[in-house]
């Protein structure tokens, strides 16, 4: 039996408690390891040979001025980055865009083309993708039928980035749906008064529904940036980093300095320098929002 | 009198009761009080199967002894290892690799020093050159090895006698010379068609046979006491005789040269490749996938000479070893048992070849004996016994050879030149070992 005072404790208390295991969970296995990672790199730090001490922000400066792998990988990071984000949004909002007409077995072409993007990048598709584009495979066959010479997709520093990017691109299947279903919101009532006053397609495509899904478009452009910054599986089995470290992506360096060569310290730098790369450039593209981004209220 | 023979009698009391002791040792683990050790290990399911046989038959015979096991594939093992050493939850026993020795085990608190358990790990059944291997800096013994390995060449014996050849070519002169031959309507993309003299499987094969080249055309090792031992002219040259393998296209160029970095790859699976340069201990990993397990394609040779009579050691390492943890509770009884596995008959007829070519005394005996090592294996072990050369301890280890693979591409790719691969080389392995200071 409660007594009065305890009922309206309790109600006060049940929250947290129902809270904690989340809360417990997120401190020891969140916030723990950012903090820690923060201390790492500051720090000469082996997971067995120990702790050599603190040193400042040596291992940041070794990164910025005196490791020119890293500015390698942040080149070739960008470039996937740059490349590649844009190139899955427009692929993805194109097919969208059709998927989103009236055609006869329409959720048969929506579903094919949201496999690829359940996949994801592992081994069996980084197989199918190396024989894709080798030297003498189905790729190069292709344009070799139309008359051009065949590209070394694998092994040459210019091409083997778009390899990845391809790849990604394929597997735009989550960012099309979201589209698809941002586009089916328009009413259809804009695009029969647009019709009424003479305009086109591509004049109705570029005045309506574009900064109407605006929202939407700057949604799935942070998601698409941030999973081409966390890219790891395609260069790791595809390209092996290579060649000549093209695709040697930040997070791969990470994880080298970190599980290959035991370097926490260093590894822990780059990963903070790391984070601030991508909370610049995801601060730029919101500060940016206000001037294309257009809101319906 | 009577003190005379209780002296005698005190002094027969004492001498039984240390050959009670000693047999307590040697015999019966934990003087029979009940125990349990953990052992992991890394390989295929061949080995994983072995092994747990072996150990079945250890606590059957030592029923006080309870063993856990942990094994997995090698690939993230590594990761697996140092997060248990660094959480202090290693099992007692751990199947090693050789460069881990070196890089964990130097002045650090992480595999006990065997030496304290000579008296129940027969250490005679190694050649002290083996345990030397396998000492750290500081003198301790971190591990026992398993077997020596090393890289010969296989050859494909067809494409050799295709160019009117009857040996595979005993200096780098008539290999690149043989090479021109073969690269002969070769494209500058490999489209299928494309054939090489020697096909370095992967980065670790180019990696150890320009380190060869280095060692046995100037005698000297990679480093020591923490310095580079190579020259940059010295290593300016290995790279130029690396140049004249890729502009003969004695070797696929980089653009020719396509992932997978393995025996996978179709030049070698197909036989398009003349010759690869392989670990002795898994040769048949190679071997398996050349043509469908063609092993009557395939001969076993020397790495040519640099120059003519030059020096065609072997660089080798151990294979892999067994180290105990300094944090076990129960040492001696992980000593035990690892005695067991290395010098009892039936343990060692159970793992039999499942982990390589063994070549302590006994094990080396037993498969000698039972026929287990056949064929190019044998062959390939003949050779390393044959032409002996020391790999040396951090060759291998990941924060040396990283830098030298990102170095090897740029070179191979075109992207700098000799002298300043050469430069890069002697540098940034300096770096790396001034780092591990």
């Amino acid at each position: 039996m409660l007594k009065p005072g305890e009922h309206k404790r309790n109600k006060w208390l049940t929250p947290y408690l129902l809270l904690l295991p989340w809360i417990i969970g997120i401190l020891l296995f969140r916030a723990y390891p950012i903090v820690m990672s923060f201390w790492y790199s500051l720090r000469d730090f082996h997971p067995i040979m120990g702790d050599r001490g603190f040193i400042g922000l040596n291992n940041y400066s070794w990164l910025l001025f005196r490791f020119p792998s890293f500015w390698r990988s942040v080149t070739a990071t960008l470039r996937y980055v740059l490349i590649g984000t844009p190139m899955v949004l427009a692929a993805a909002l194109f097919i969208a865009f059709i998927l989103n007409f009236k055609l006869k077995g329409v959720n048969l072409f929506r579903t094919a083309y949201y496999v690829p993007s359940i996949l994801g990048g592992n081994v069996a598709v980084s197989i199918v993708w190396i024989q894709l584009f080798s030297a003498n495979g189905p790729v190069n066959q292709i344009l070799s039928v139309i008359g051009l010479q065949p590209i070394s997709w694998l092994r040459s520093e210019t091409f083997a980035p778009f390899t990845l990017i391809f790849l990604s691109a394929w597997q735009f299947g989550s960012v099309m749906l979201i589209f698809l279903a941002a586009l089916q919101n328009v009413s259809q009532s804009l695009y029969e008064a647009a019709s009424i006053d003479g305009a086109g397609k591509w004049k109705q495509f570029v005045s309506i529904t574009m900064p109407i899904i605006t929202p939407v478009i700057l949604f799935n452009t942070v998601n698409v940036l941030l999973r081409h910054f966390q890219e790891f599986n395609a260069a790791f089995l595809i390209t092996n980093r290579g060649p000549n470290q093209a695709t040697d992506f930040l997070n791969i360096l990470i994880y080298e300095y970190a599980f290959v060569r035991f370097q926490f310290g260093i590894a822990s730098a780059m990963t903070w320098l790391f984070l601030a790369a991508i909370g610049l450039l995801t601060l730029i593209l919101f500060l940016s929002s206000k001037y294309w981004v257009h809101y319906s209220d | 009198m009577r003190k005379a023979i209780s002296i005698v009698g005190l002094l027969f009391v004492l001498v039984l009761s240390a050959g009670v002791c000693a047999a307590s040792e040697a015999g019966i683990p934990n003087n029979g009080e009940p125990a349990t050790i953990r052992i992991s290990w890394w390989g295929g399911d061949a080995r994983h199967e072995a092994i747990i046989k072996a150990l079945d038959a250890y606590m059957a015979r030592y029923p006080n002894i309870t063993i856990r096991h942990e094994f997995g594939a090698f690939a993230g093992w590594m990761d697996n290892m140092v997060v248990q050493l660094a959480g202090r939850a290693e099992p007692d026993i751990m199947q090693v690799n050789y460069a881990w020795v070196h890089a964990f085990g130097s002045g650090t608190n992480v595999f006990l020093d065997l030496n304290t358990v000579s008296h129940i790990l027969a250490l005679d059944e190694w050649t002290p050159e083996m345990l030397q291997s396998m000492t750290t800096a500081d003198g301790q013994l971190g591990a026992v090895p398993h077997g020596m390995t090393g890289r010969v060449i296989i050859y494909n014996r067809q494409m050799l006698a295709d160019h009117g050849l009857t040996a595979f070519p005993a200096t780098f002169d008539e290999w690149i010379e043989y090479g021109v031959k073969v690269a002969e309507g070769n494209t500058p993309l490999d489209q299928g068609n494309n054939k090489y003299a020697f096909f370095p499987l992967g980065p670790e094969t180019l990696d150890i046979f320009l380190l060869t080249i280095l060692t046995n055309s100037t005698g000297k090792g990679l480093e020591a006491d923490g310095k580079m031992l190579h020259t940059i002219d010295e290593v300016e040259e290995m790279f130029n005789i690396f140049g004249r393998f890729i502009e003969s296209n004695t070797i696929p160029s980089f653009e020719q040269h396509e992932p997978p970095f393995d025996a996978t790859n179709p030049v070698w699976m197909q036989g398009r490749g003349g010759s690869a340069h392989e670990w002795v201990g898994n040769i048949f990993l190679s071997a398996g996938n050349f043509q469908e397990n063609n092993l009557d394609g395939l001969g076993i040779a020397l790495l040519p000479a640099v120059t003519p009579g030059g020096s065609q050691a072997i660089l080798q390492r151990p294979s892999l070893g067994h180290a105990i943890s300094k944090n076990s509770a129960h040492p001696e009884v992980a000593a035990h048992l690892l005695n067991f596995l290395y010098t009892d008959e039936e343990a060692l007829l159970l793992i039999a070849n499942q982990l390589g070519v063994p070549l302590s005394r006994t094990a080396a005996e037993i498969a000698e004996r039972e026929g287990q090592i056949q064929g190019l294996q044998k062959e390939g072990l003949d050779l390393l016994l044959a032409y002996p050369g020391d790999m040396g301890p951090l060759f291998e280890d990941p924060n040396m050879r990283q830098p030298r693979y990102a170095i090897y591409d740029a070179f191979r790719s075109g992207a700098i030149n000799a002298r300043t691969a050469a430069e890069r080389y002697v540098n940034e392995q300096q770096a790396a070992l001034d780092a591990m200071r």
